[in-house]
C-alpha cells in the first residue's frame, strides 16, 4: 500500500506530493514537481512469467514475448528479454542506462565470479554472475552506442581459468573469452577485455570521508586502479547468501575489488581492517556502482543453487539490494550492510519507497535457506 | 648629558617608530578589507548562545546587525553607503520551497536572516524601497505551466505566500509577504515589496525577451563564459543598492555556494528553462565552459556587483546543494558573516567549510574583474577568528580543486626544457595541439612542465587528466605511466606524490593517441577529496 501510496506522490512529472503539516494539522502542501524534482528510486523486477498486464496507472505494459515458468530453462532469446525488460523498467525514463553511460566512456563490468570453474557441484552456477545476464547487457551497452571500451572484471585469485570456463555448459556453454571475442568481431568499433582485477595495479587512496572499518588505522584501502579510472561501473551479481553478510548481493561484490596481492587471495586481510558490511561500503565508495543488476537462471541459497528466473535492476545499489533481499526472504534490517551504505547517502533501503517495476515483491518472492552460521542482526 | 641626550633621542626614536608602525598598521587596517564573523556564542552579544541553539529571531537579529557593525564598508556604516531615497535589493538564495522534494533545511537562507537585514535597512537607511528578489525553482501564480507549482490548503502558493511554518526558522513563521506587510507597517516612509526574479527578463519594445552583453570592468575584462551575452533582470540592471544574502553550503559543481553563486538565482527561469522543468539548465548549456559554472557566475555578478554581503552561516548543506540521503547533511554552525567585498566573504566562507578558497575559480574570475581578494592577509576579520570555527564540511563528490593554468609547453618533448615556452590555460585543461602550436601526428610527443613552490614538505595525490599516453615525473623521478583513449575526465589518474619545501617540477611527456591530445594537474591534498593541497604555489 505504501508503495503504491509513493507512485502516486513522486513518480511522474507530474504527481502532487502532499507534506507533512508543520503548524496545524489541517495544513496541507502540495507540490506539482517537475521533472527535474522527480526523486522515486525504479527498480525493475521482473520474473520469466511477466505478462502483458498495466501498470498502477492503468496504462499497457508489455509483458515478455515468451513467458516461462520460474524454475524454466530459458533460452538466450528468453533470458535475453527478461535482462533487457528489467533494464528498461529499472530506469527513470531519463536518464535510462542508454544515456547515463555515453559513448566514449570506458565501462567496468564488475562481474561475480567468486568461483572457480572446478568448484564443488551445488556452488556453480548459483555463485556466480549468470555469463548471460552479462551478455545481454554488453549487448545493450554495444547496440546503443554506449562505451567506447567495456571491461569485465573481477579479481580472480586462486580462480586463473575462470575467464575460459565454460561453467560444465551451466550457461548454454558460454565462457568469458568466447563472449569477448564475440562482440569484438561484431562490434569491432569498441574495445572488449577481461581484467584480472587481482593482476592490476592498485593503489592505496584514503576512504572519503572516514573509513567504516574500525580497525582500519591507516583509513586507506588498495583499489585497483581500473575501478577508480573508469568512467562507468554496473555491477552484475548473483542472487546468493553470504556466511557473514546474509547475503552478497551488489555490495558483496564489491569485496571482490580488493586486490588478492595486499589482501590475499580469500580477502583474509580484509578481516583484520573491520568486518565484512564495513569493508563492502567503504570498497562500495571508492566508485558507486553507477547501475546495479543482479539475478538470471540461478540463485544460491545455503549449499545449493537454486533456479528461480528473475531479474533485479537499477541505478541504486542499495535500493536493488534492497528488493533482492525481500525476495530472499530477509527481513528489513537483516543486512548490515544497506542501513549502513544508506546512511552513507548510497540510496534508500526502504522497499516501500522504492518503485519497484514489473513484477511485485510478493509475486516474486522466494525464501532462500539461510547460511549456516549467520543471524540477523538485533533490530534497532 | 651626552648620555641622558641619546637617552632620550633613542627613547623619542623608539617612540617614533612605534607610532610609525603603529600608523602603518592602522593606514594597512584601513585598507584592508573588512569581514564581520559573529557566531552565536560571540561573547559581544547581549546573549550569546550555544552554538546548537536553534536561536530565535532576536537573537538572529544581533547576530546580523553585530555583523554588519563588524564588516561596516570603507564608508563607515552600511546605512552610509546608502544614497537617500535608494532602491534597495535584497537578494536571498530561497532556490527552494520547503515542499519540495529535493528541499532540505540549511537549502536556502534562513529567513530570519533575511529580515534582520531588511529591518536593518528600513529601520537605519534612508532607503527609499526596498526589494526582496528571488527566483528559484517554484512558478509564480499566473504562469500557465502546471509543473513545478505549489499550493497550500488548496490554494496556489508561489515564495510570496509560501507559510513555512513556526519550525523550519524557529522564531519567525509564516511567509515572505506577512513578513513585509509587518515591516511596512512599520516604516510607513518606505516602499516594501516583492520581485520573482524568474520573470523578471529585460524584454525588447516587442516584449520579447533581450540578452544583454557582459559590462566590462574597469580594466578592460569582459565576459569569461561560452557566450557573452545573458538573460538578465530588470531588478538586477535598475536598482541602486544590491545586498547579496546567500546560505553558505556546497555546490556540486563549484565547490562553495554563497555570494557569488547566489547570483545563479538571478538569471530568470523564463528565459533558461526548458519545458515541463523550472530549473535554469539553458544557462549550464550556453554559458558553461569545459564543465565549469564558474564562467557565467563571474559573468553574472558583473551586471550589478554586490554592495554588501551577509551570509547566513547557521545551517547549511554538506555533500550536495540540495537534499540528499545523508541523515547528518545539515550542518549548524551558527554564524553570521558581513561585508561589501564577495571575493573575501566567499572566501572566509569557503575556508570555514574547510575549502581551501584558492580552489574555488570564480573567485579567480571575480579578482579578474577588481571585485575584491581572497588573500587574507589583505582581509581583517572582526569579530570571531575564523580558524575557531573551521569545520570540514563533505564535499560532493564531482568536486575537485582548480587545476595548474601556468604552463611551459613544447611540442618536441626531447627539446631542453629551458626552450619550452610559457603558456596560460584559461581552464583546467590544457589543450595541446593549440598550446604547442603543433598538430597532432601518430606518435608525436608533446613536453609540458610546471613548477611547485611548496612552503614545507607535503602528502599529496597527483590528479591527472590526459587523453593520449602520459609519463609524469615529479623532481626527476617517475610517478605515473597511464594511457587513455576513452572520455577525458579532470583528475582520471591519480597518484601519491610527496612535494618537498621550496620548488618541485612536474614535468609530463604526452604522446598523441588521437588528433586532440590534452591534459590537467590538480595537485590534492592527503585525504585526496579534490582539495588543493594547502602551502604551495603553481607557476610556469
Amino acid at each position: 500500500m505504501l508503495r503504491r501510496q509513493l507512485l502516486y506522490l513522486g513518480a511522474a512529472a507530474a504527481f502532487a506530493r502532499p507534506q507533512k503539516p508543520q503548524k496545524s494539522p489541517e495544513q496541507t502542501d502540495v507540490v506539482i514537481a517537475g521533472a527535474t524534482d522527480d526523486q522515486t528510486v525504479r527498480v525493475g523486477l521482473v520474473l520469466s512469467t511477466f505478462k502483458d498486464s498495466e501498470d498502477h496507472y492503468g496504462a499497457k505494459v508489455a509483458g515478455l514475448p515468451d513467458p516461462r515458468p520460474v524454475d524454466a530453462d530459458l533460452s538466450d532469446a528468453q533470458l535475453n528479454a527478461l535482462v533487457r525488460k528489467a533494464l528498461a523498467f529499472g530506469t527513470k525514463g531519463k536518464p535510462e542506462l542508454s544515456s547515463m553511460v555515453a559513448a566514449d566512456d570506458w565501462v567496468v563490468i564488475k562481474v561475480d565470479v567468486s568461483a572457480c570453474g572446478n568448484a564443488a557441484p551445488g556452488r556453480v552456477p548459483g555463485s556466480i554472475a549468470d555469463l548471460r545476464v552479462v551478455r545481454s547487457l554488453i549487448g545493450y551497452l554495444a547496440e546503443n552506442k554506449c562505451g567506447a571500451r567495456i571491461t569485465i572484471a573481477e579479481g580472480l585469485g586462486g580462480c586463473g581459468d575462470a575467464w575460459s570456463s565454460e561453467w560444465d555448459g551451466a550457461f548454454g556453454g558460454l565462457s568469458y573469452k568466447k563472449m569477448v571475442a564475440e562482440f569484438s568481431r561484431s562490434h569491432p568499433s569498441i574495445k572488449f577485455e577481461l581484467m584480472d582485477l587481482d593482476q592490476q595495479p592498485a593503489i592505496a587512496l584514503p576512504v572519503e570521508g572516514k573509513a567504516l572499518a574500525r580497525r582500519n588505522t591507516e583509513q586507506s584501502y588498495f583499489i585497483p586502479k581500473a575501478v577508480q579510472q573508469c568512467d562507468r561501473l554496473i555491477s552484475v551479481a548473483p542472487l546468493k547468501v553470504h556466511p557473514r553478510l546474509g547475503a552478497a548481493l551488489t555490495f558483496g561484490n564489491y569485496l571482490g575489488i580488493a586486490p588478492a596481492t595486499r589482501y590475499g587471495t580469500a580477502k583474509e586481510g580484509l578481516d583484520k581492517l573491520g568486518e565484512p558490511a564495513e569493508i563492502a561500503v567503504d570498497l562500495f565508495s571508492y566508485h558507486p556502482a553507477d547501475y546495479a543488476l543482479l539475478g538470471g537462471s540461478w540463485g544460491m541459497e545455503e549449499g545449493r543453487s537454486v533456479h528461480h528466473n528473475l531479474i533485479v535492476a537499477g541505478a541504486s545499489a542499495v535500493s536493488v539490494d534492497a528488493v533482492a533481499a525481500a525476495v530472499m526472504g530477509f527481513a528489513p534490517g537483516d543486512l548490515e550492510v544497506l542501513p549502513m551504505a544508506e546512511h552513507r547517502g548510497f540510496g534508500s533501503r526502504d522497499v516501500d519507497a522504492i518503485w519497484v517495476r514489473g513484477n511485485e515483491i510478493e509475486q516474486a518472492r522466494r525464501p532462500f535457506r539461510k547460511p549456516a552460521g549467520w543471524t540477523a542482526p538485533p533490530h534497532r | 648629558m651626552l648620555h641622558t641626550a641619546t637617552e632620550f633621542n633613542r627613547r623619542a626614536f623608539l617612540l617614533g617608530t612605534a607610532q610609525i608602525v603603529a600608523a602603518a598598521r592602522l593606514h594597512a587596517a584601513a585598507q584592508k578589507t573588512r569581514v564581520g564573523v559573529v557566531p552565536s556564542n560571540h561573547s559581544g552579544l547581549t546573549h550569546p548562545s550555544s552554538r546548537e541553539d536553534p536561536l530565535d529571531y532576536a537573537r538572529v537579529r544581533e547576530m546580523v546587525w553585530k555583523a554588519l557593525e563588524y564588516g561596516k564598508p570603507r564608508a563607515g556604516s552600511l546605512e552610509a553607503k546608502i544614497k537617500r531615497g535608494s532602491w534597495v535589493v535584497v537578494k536571498p538564495n530561497i532556490v527552494s520551497l520547503r515542499s519540495r522534494p529535493a528541499y532540505s533545511t540549511g537549502d536556502v537562507t534562513d529567513l530570519r536572516v533575511t529580515k534582520a537585514v531588511i529591518e536593518y535597512v528600513a529601520r537605519k537607511s534612508h532607503a527609499g524601497r526596498i526589494t526582496l528578489a528571488e527566483g528559484g525553482t517554484y512558478r509564480n501564480l499566473v504562469d500557465p505551466a502546471k509543473d513545478n507549482t505549489y499550493s497550500q490548503n488548496g490554494a496556489r502558493v508561489d515564495l510570496r505566500d509560501f507559510d513555512w511554518g513556526d519550525q523550519e526558522f524557529p522564531g519567525l513563521g509564516g511567509s515572505v509577504s506577512r513578513m513585509l506587510r509587518e515591516i511596512a507597517a512599520e516604516f510607513p516612509d518606505k516602499k516594501f515589496d516583492y520581485v520573482d526574479l524568474s520573470y523578471d527578463g529585460v524584454r525588447d519594445s516587442s516584449g520579447a525577451l533581450r540578452r544583454v552583453e557582459v559590462p566590462r570592468a574597469a580594466n578592460g575584462i569582459g565576459a569569461f563564459g561560452a557566450r557573452p551575452d545573458y538573460f538578465v533582470t530588470n531588478t538586477l540592471l535598475n536598482c541602486d543598492f544590491l545586498i547579496d544574502v546567500p546560505v553558505m553550503k556546497v555546490a556540486g559543481q563549484c565547490g562553495v555556494t554563497a555570494c557569488m553563486k547566489n547570483y545563479v538565482g538571478t538569471a530568470p527561469r523564463e528565459a533558461y528553462s526548458y519545458p515541463g522543468m523550472f530549473s535554469n539548465f539553458r544557462l549550464h548549456d550556453q554559458h558553461s565552459v569545459d564543465n565549469r559554472i564558474d564562467p557565467f557566475i563571474a559573468d553574472l555578478v558583473a551586471f550589478h556587483p554586490p554592495d554588501f554581503c551577509v551570509v547566513d552561516a547557521i545551517r547549511g548543506l554538506q555533500y550536495h546543494q540540495h537534499g540528499g540521503k545523508e541523515p547528518d547533511q545539515m550542518v549548524r554552525s551558527n554564524f553570521v558573516l558581513a561585508g561589501e567585498d564577495p571575493i573575501s566573504m566567499d572566501a572566509t566562507a569557503a575556508y570555514m567549510m574547510g575549502f581551501n578558497p584558492w580552489d574555488l575559480e570564480y573567485l579567480h574570475l571575480g579578482i579578474k574583474r577588481g571585485l575584491g581578494t581572497m588573500d587574507f592577509r589583505e582581509i581583517e576579520h572582526v569579530g570571531d577568528e575564523p580558524d575557531r570555527l573551521r569545520q570540514r564540511w563533505g564535499k560532493p563528490r564531482e568536486w575537485y580543486g582548480r587545476g595548474n593554468r601556468e604552463w611551459r609547453v613544447s611540442g618536441d618533448a626531447a627539446a631542453d626544457l629551458a626552450t619550452w615556452s610559457r603558456h596560460t590555460s584559461p581552464t583546467d585543461t590544457l589543450n595541446l595541439t593549440r598550446a604547442a602550436g603543433a598538430p597532432a601526428a601518430p606518435g608525436k610527443t608533446y613536453g609540458v612542465a610546471a613548477r611547485i613552490q611548496a612552503d614545507g614538505t607535503r602528502k599529496a595525490f597527483l590528479w591527472v587528466g590526459a587523453l593520449g599516453h602520459v609519463q609524469a615525473s615529479l623532481n626527476g623521478e617517475q610517478v605515473m605511466d597511464e594511457e587513455n583513449t576513452t572520455k577525458y575526465r579532470v583528475g582520471q589518474f591519480r597518484t601519491p606524490v610527496e612535494l618537498r619545501a621550496g620548488e618541485n617540477v612536474l614535468v609530463f611527456r604526452v604522446q598523441a593517441l588521437g588528433d586532440s591530445p590534452q591534459i590537467s594537474a590538480v595537485m590534492a591534498g592527503p585525504r585526496n577529496d579534490g582539495d588543493t593541497v594547502e602551502g604551495i604555489r603553481w607557476s610556469a
